[in-house]
């Protein structure tokens, strides 16, 4: 009998003990670990609490979160010792996506090479650097390519292997490894995907268009924006929707849908916390104010609820659950080929690249091209049309950071909470968020300044 | 390494003599004329001997003609007898007890019975007479209080696990002993073991006991052993017993008062605290003080009329209605008949169970019902054995009762709820939603949306039947006295099905059909999930199969014994799950409709939320194998000096792991020395002494680790319905076993007259390469690391004493049992956070228990303010934030929570067939986090604890009161500051009485003997180190009472 067990003691053995559980090897593995879009495609909140576009009444923000009420107040202790849920996650993405890479490595070289498995590879990379841009965004300080190399950047794993030493390393670095996985990725990426939460091609380069513009690096970032246009141009004309009951709660075609908003490069929802959807989340009046009549984004993207209580309902997420929409679309990359041919000089161009937008913005014939004496108005303008077209995506952040390096267009926050006023000058240290207490505790990192 | 194994166990096989006649016998005790395992024959002067059997049968060759036999065995008087061959039939020895010796014991491993005047390790032993002591269902609970080192886990933050021997010695990984029943691992529920069935108890404590059971013996075994019959007449047992317990004691954990509740209500409704919820799209629930003043700000009602209301409302506590309407007193019924007899040839044991359980909350019951065979045949000659046992276990969980209210899925109800209105009848709470909105529901052509939690207690049936068979074979062939080889083969299969129906007028389907409602422009509804009742259903089903071989030898000579055995044995468990739900379903016709999974539909209450349908059903597929090979081998000379070895090799499936990492061998060895066999010990009151000593590995199985990346599989995302996998692990190259090496030193002894007996032992744990969780940096992507974090070390001591203090007449005997188990954590590879620490006791640190509190050092509210602050840098401190970043892990106050000793003392008293026994238990040096007020409850409306109101209220009243000031805003940072201090660390120690036995046999006829009982269970706290008079072991709920009265007959 001993004999026997012997025999058959491999084949026995081998029986999985969870029929759920697998090792990820295959490339069907590798796919359904990208696919987990509720880890993969998640952005961070802390970028949307923390800018201009929405303030919170004092009893709204009793009931947020600790977190939630922190950043919106500029707290000199954001965390007060608890997790970041931001910094967790995209961390958490970089490394499902080294694990992928790392699957793709080790697979029959006769995989390696197939098509399937470079698509694999590219999505991987587009999720490391679609993860990394956020984190750049929100713990390093603004890029300005002068200081980028010695300004502390944020670690950049490279493998799955969770002991690895990590060091933050310079904003050069982290910005350098963002570029290059996204100038990979577009090489490998298919030109269309079936599901909207997977990259493809014009994701990688709308990502590498909003890097480059984060960089002040014009050039590229036009290159980028145009590139991508050129496979995934498409707007949606806002005439086309209709108003019944239902979509005017949420006037947007369903991400997942058969007739998909087909501005949508990229899916990605805001983690959801109370505060992107509270009722007491109220836009800023003068934002609010500066949307024409006949601009439909007045009512598609805001509901007046009486008593100077304007909601955002406009998010690009449509009718999925209630999840805020800030990922890649193509009207910001209009916005950044027109930013872009407008900084370069090329205000022709420019300016028929807004209006190209805005046509579809406006009630059918409403709408009244823009045209510009000057070159700095037409900045301007693109700028305001900026602003008003990505409201709600967290975007808004970002572009303060960027443009409080321009002395005429920087910007004073102001928050009134408890009768008191507080103010965010530009350029101020807390542009740029803590290193979460436990990364800190436990990397031993340089903290930032705050 | 098998085929060597093999090769050494034939070579055992001694040659066989032919040409020999042979005497075939049965060695019994003539006290109860039960057979004697492992007694000694030896024709004398010669060295031919063997060992008689489980049974006590023996059968030995001899040369010719006349012969002396000289039959001994521990605890009874050697005896020499004259035969002449050849001899007619069997002969059947009888041996006196020996009054003066160590009565005797055996213990079963679940793989052999051994004597235990020659085993080295540590075993308990539990009796029937002693495990029939106290009464219950569950069989486990029985062995509270009469096995040394074995502690039942009480203090809730001291473990997820109900029971350990010998202290903790892992963290992550299963922590509970093994169960063995029959021989076999037990993977079924314990509860569908009739403990009627129970003939005895071994728990295997050190290495040596445990290690035959290898890579699952690191927490321990509890071996058990059911009844048998023995060669006798037939023989009827009947047994029944009542158990009563009154209602649990609902006010014994302080709470706000309704009162105090309303006041914060108020306070934060004046603040607009309520704003957000009642401009929400959601319509969320408010209570009906809210209510109440919206309506009163609204111009609805007037001012008096609102605190009209309100001041009758704030009468109210809802626990009195929870322990009328809610809970009942409990009622267990047990019965149980067994019938045995048999003859030479075969035996049986037959035995039926019946269990009816009324529980605390209404609505809740338990049946069960169990039956046993067991047959036992013996052919050629008695060499050939043939056992079969069959059990079956039926049983019905009624699972209806409602104890804590939810008004919402994260707020308990509000305290001033009424579960009744004046006239007694079932009146609503607010649930879910606002009550403006719940009462439009009917008038838009919705189900009436409201919640009456005494309707809903007959609205659901919530149903568990469990059925289990189990059947055990066992084959044996004797080839000669010394060699004997066996199969075992346990087989089974337990099926539990739950069925929870929500009838079509419970809240849970009408809130779901009018969530889903949908209103066409045209005001026209439609039902996405049907109206009609909601059926979830568990199916699920646990097969296993175990098979054993094994060669046992046995070998005695004069002064030489020898006891060898070697097996193998392969187990597969299979466990199948699936769950599923009918909606629309009608329960008269079994009917059900189908629903549209894959739409989402806007929500009825929230327009802004569009959810599709939920899908419930499921299936799981487990499987566990294990391959393992064993030996165990005893050598005993002259009856004094014991060498036992013991060693296994365990392989499982572990998933995720290289093939080496999928088994672990174990070992250990022992020695015995009977001190007061020697020639030279001449003690006259102390005519036994034996030493002991043992030194082995145990191990511990860990299936949530892997060494590779490992990730789970789900079917579909919520949103792109594509299927995705989540990851579960990340790879970790250098996983390891984790083992516990255990140095047992053991001293057993007996006083003249055996007026005191008892045992001594010291042990040494050494727990390596214990799993555990640690904080990892975030940036790796990980946020906590589970893999090997720490190794442990804990020694302590197990005293058990039994003194005959008066004999006669009047008898009266005392059983000491203590513990006391010391464990440190070594070698910690990984340092946590401050705040994890102080959030948990299972955070592994260099030095401190693995088990412990870790506290902040208090410093007294602040007199301005009442602010609470702790020390930092030896100054008071209120600067939260500072004090969180600043404090080091190693700044804290460490306190063991688990018992440092404890133990029990048992009195028996008897005076002719009455007896009383009464026992009390302590538990000592460790400590409890008493709980207190949080104000991120109290200012979120969810109620806190009852120190709320000695708060801090005013300067000057530090001087009375240690509890903070509500803070101006609901700050999580101060509330913890307050609750992870010192200050609330209280000492646990306690003495309690625990139950008390009284008991009458009756006169024994020829024919008939039993006894009449009564059992009194919790009696309560003698003595306790707090002062606040808490329960160190129940914070929310003490034990209740329990009384019980039953009978047993035999016949």
């Amino acid at each position: 009998m001993l004999l026997t067990l012997a025999g058959c003691e491999s084949g026995f053995l081998d029986a999985v003990s969870d029929k759920k559980l697998l090792v990820p090897k295959t490339m069907d593995d590798l796919q359904s670990l990208l696919d987990n879009h509720s880890v993969m495609n998640q952005s961070p909140f802390m970028a949307q609490i923390s800018a201009d576009d929405f303030y919170n009444t004092d009893q709204g923000l009793q009931a947020r979160e600790l977190i939630e009420r922190n950043s919106y107040l500029w707290a000199d202790d954001l965390y007060e010792g608890t997790p970041d849920l931001n910094w967790n996650r995209l961390y958490e993405q970089v490394f499902y996506a080294n694990v992928v890479l790392e699957g793709i490595e080790s697979l029959a070289e006769s995989e390696k090479t197939s098509l399937r498995a470079s698509q694999i590879k590219g999505a991987a990379l587009f999720y490391r650097a679609f993860s990394l841009h956020h984190l750049a965004a929100g713990y390093t300080l603004p890029y300005v390519q002068a200081n980028a190399a010695s300004d502390p950047g944020v670690p950049v794993p490279l493998s799955a292997d969770v002991n690895e030493k990590r060091v933050r390393g310079s904003v050069e670095k982290t910005y350098g490894q963002i570029t290059s996985d996204l100038l990979s990725a577009a090489e490998l990426l298919p030109g269309t995907v079936s599901m909207k939460s997977r990259p493809s091609k014009p994701a990688a380069l709308a990502l590498l268009a909003r890097v480059y513009l984060s960089m002040h690096q014009y050039e590229q970032a036009l290159e980028s924006a145009q590139q991508c246009l050129a496979a995934s141009g498409q707007l949606l004309d806002y005439n086309t929707l209709t108003a019944d009951p239902v979509s005017a709660v949420r006037p947007f075609p369903d991400v997942f849908s058969a007739a998909s908003n087909p501005e949508v490069i990229f899916y990605s929802p805001i983690i959801n916390v109370g505060f992107l959807t509270a009722v007491t989340t109220i836009v800023d009046s003068t934002l609010f104010r500066s949307y024409q009549d006949g601009d439909l984004r007045r009512s598609l993207f805001f509901v007046n609820r009486g008593n100077g209580v304007i909601n955002f309902k406009g998010s690009y997420s449509g009718r999925s659950p209630v999840t805020t929409f800030s990922g890649l679309a193509t009207d910001e990359i209009y916005l950044i080929a027109a930013e872009c041919l407008a900084r370069l000089g090329d205000s022709p161009a420019a300016t028929a690249m807004i209006n190209t937008l805005l046509a579809k913005r406006y009630k059918t014939g409403r709408h009244q091209e823009f045209t510009s004496s000057t070159s700095q108005q037409l900045l301007e303008f693109i700028l305001t049309e900026r602003r008003k077209e990505l409201v709600g995506r967290a975007v808004r952040w970002n572009d303060l950071r960027r443009l409080n390096s321009e002395l005429q267009r920087q910007d004073t926050l102001i928050r009134v909470h408890d009768g008191k006023r507080i103010v965010l000058l530009p350029n101020a240290a807390k542009y740029t968020f803590p290193i979460p207490d436990q990364e800190i505790q436990l990397s031993g990192f340089m903290q930032n300044p705050r | 390494m098998k085929t060597s194994l093999l090769y050494i166990i034939l070579c055992l096989i001694p040659s066989m003599a032919l040409g020999q006649g042979r005497i075939q016998g049965l060695v019994r005790s003539a006290a109860d004329e039960k057979g004697l395992a492992a007694a000694t024959v030896l024709v004398q002067g010669s060295s031919t001997g063997v060992l008689t059997d489980e049974e006590g049968n023996f059968s030995l060759d001899i040369v010719s003609g006349e012969t002396v036999l000289k039959v001994s065995h521990i605890g009874f008087l050697t005896k020499e007898i004259k035969l002449t061959l050849p001899l007619p039939a069997r002969i059947q020895i009888l041996l006196d007890p020996d009054e003066k010796m160590l009565s005797e014991v055996t213990v079963s491993t679940g793989y052999q019975q051994i004597p235990r005047e020659r085993s080295t390790g540590s075993f308990a032993q539990v009796d029937q007479a002693l495990f029939n002591r106290s009464v219950g269902t569950n069989l486990i609970n029985r062995l509270e209080n009469v096995v040394p080192g074995l502690v039942f886990n009480r203090n809730p933050g001291s473990a997820a696990s109900s029971i350990s021997i010998r202290g903790q010695s892992t963290i992550y990984s299963n922590d509970q002993p093994l169960i063995v029943v029959d021989n076999f691992p037990y993977e079924g529920d314990i509860a569908n073991i009739n403990p009627n069935d129970v003939e005895s108890v071994s728990v295997l404590k050190d290495a040596a006991a445990a290690s035959i059971w290898g890579a699952r013996a690191g927490n321990g075994v509890i071996v058990i052993t059911t009844k048998k019959s023995r060669e006798q007449t037939p023989k009827i047992s009947i047994s029944a017993n009542l158990n009563f317990a009154g209602k649990p004691d609902l006010f014994y954990k302080p709470r706000m008062s309704s009162s105090e509740y309303i006041e914060v209500e108020k306070l934060l409704f004046s603040r607009g605290y309520y704003q957000s919820a009642e401009t929400s799209m959601g319509n969320p629930v408010l209570t009906p003080v809210v209510e109440l003043l919206i309506a009163q700000r609204d111009g609805k009602i007037s001012a008096e009329e609102s605190e009209r209301q309100i001041s009758a409302l704030a009468g109210n506590d809802v626990r009195t209605d929870y322990k009328k309407y809610l809970y009942q007193p409990v009622l267990n019924q047990q019965y149980a008949i067994n019938i045995s007899g048999g003859n030479k040839m075969q035996r049986y044991y037959l035995s039926a169970g019946h269990d009816r359980n009324q529980q605390t909350l209404q609505g809740d019951t338990y049946r069960r019902t169990t039956l046993k065979f067991s047959h036992e045949l013996k052919l050629l000659k008695e060499k050939l054995s043939l056992g079969t046992a069959l059990y079956f276990t039926g049983s019905t969980q009624m699972q209806n009762g409602l104890d804590q209210l939810y008004m919402s899925s994260s707020q308990p109800v509000y305290p001033y709820a009424r579960l009744v209105d004046a006239n007694g009848t079932a009146v609503a709470i607010s649930k879910d939603y606002r009550s403006g909105f719940i009462s439009q529901a009917p008038v838009a052509g919705l189900l009436p949306w409201e919640y009456k939690p005494l309707d809903e207690i007959r609205l659901n049936e919530n149903k568990t039947r469990g059925t289990e068979y189990r059947i055990n074979m066992n084959l044996g062939y004797k080839f000669s006295n010394a060699l004997r080889a066996e199969i075992l083969y346990q087989g089974m299969r337990s099926h539990l099905k739950n069925t929870d129906e929500h009838k079509g007028e419970s809240y849970f389907a009408r809130d779901l059909v009018n969530r889903y409602t949908q209103v066409s422009p045209a005001g026209l509804l439609s039902f996405p999930i049907p109206k009609g009742g909601i059926l979830d259903q568990t199916v699920g089903t646990l097969t296993s199969h175990n098979l054993r071989g094994q060669l046992n030898y046995q070998f005695s000579t004069g002064n030489h014994q020898l006891s060898i055995l070697a097996g193998a044995e392969i187990r597969s468990a299979e466990n199948t799950q699936s769950s599923g739900r009918l909606y629309g379903y009608d329960p008269l016709h079994v009917t059900s409709k189908a629903v549209d999974y894959i739409t989402a539909f806007p929500q009825y209450a929230n327009a802004a939320s569009s959810l599709v349908i939920p899908f419930t059903n499921d299936q799981t597929f487990l499987t566990d194998r294990f391959l393992s090979y064993y030996a165990n081998g005893a050598y005993t000379y002259k009856s004094r000096y014991t060498f036992s070895a013991s060693g296994r090799l365990d392989q499982s499936n572990l998933f995720g792991v290289k093939t080496n990492q999928r088994g672990v061998p174990l070992y250990s060895a022992g020695l015995g020395w009977t001190v007061s066999g020697e020639e030279f010990y001449h003690v006259q009151w102390m005519p036994y002494l034996k030493l002991r000593a043992t030194f082995g590995y145990n191990g511990n199985i860990n299936k949530t680790v892997t060494a590779f990346t490992t990730a789970r599989y789900y079917a579909s995302a919520a949103q792109t319905r594509l299927p995705y996998a989540a990851i579960r692990n990340p790879p970790n190259p250098d996983l390891r076993w984790e083992r516990v090496k255990i140095i047992n030193l053991g001293l057993d002894f007996e006083t003249q007259n055996r007026r005191l007996k008892g045992s001594l032992e010291y042990f040494i744990k050494q727990g390596s390469d214990l799993i555990g969780d640690s904080p990892f940096a975030p940036s790796s992507g990980i946020t906590t690391f589970r893999g090997n974090v720490a190794d442990m070390s804990a020694h302590g001591v197990d005293v058990e004493l039994t003194s005959v203090n008066l004999d006669g007449k009047f008898k009266w005997g005392t059983v000491l049992a203590a513990g006391y188990a010391a464990d440190k954590v070594k070698d910690c590879k990984t340092q946590a956070t401050t705040s994890s620490y102080l959030q948990s006791t299972r955070v592994p640190m260099n030095g401190q228990p693995l088990y412990a509190l870790y506290t902040l050092r208090w410093a007294g509210l602040d007199p301005a303010n009442g602010d609470p602050r702790v020390f930092l840098d030896g100054e008071p401190s209120s600067d939260y934030t500072q004090i969180m970043q600043v404090t080091k892990p190693q700044d804290l106050i460490s306190y063991r929570v688990r018992p440092l000793v404890y133990g029990s003392i048992r009195n028996n008293l008897s005076y002719q067939a009455f007896s009383l026994s009464a026992a009390i238990s302590y538990r000592l040096g460790y400590y409890f986090q008493k709980q207190s007020v949080r104000y991120s409850d109290v200012l979120t409306g969810i109620g806190s604890h009852g120190d709320y109101a000695k708060r801090w209220k005013a300067p000057g009243d530090e001087a009375f009161t240690q509890v903070p000031s509500m803070p101006q805003t609901a700050l999580a940072s101060r509330d913890n500051i307050y609750l992870y201090s010192d200050l609330l660390a209280l000492k646990g120690d306690h003495i309690r009485f625990d139950d008390i036995r009284l008991s009458y046999d009756l006169p024994s006829g020829r024919k008939l003997s039993g006894q009449l009982y009564l059992y009194v269970n919790n009696i309560g706290i003698i003595w306790r180190s707090n002062k606040q008079g808490i329960d160190p072991d129940y914070q929310d709920l003490p034990p209740v009472r329990t009384l019980a009265a039953g009978f047993r007959i035999d016949i």
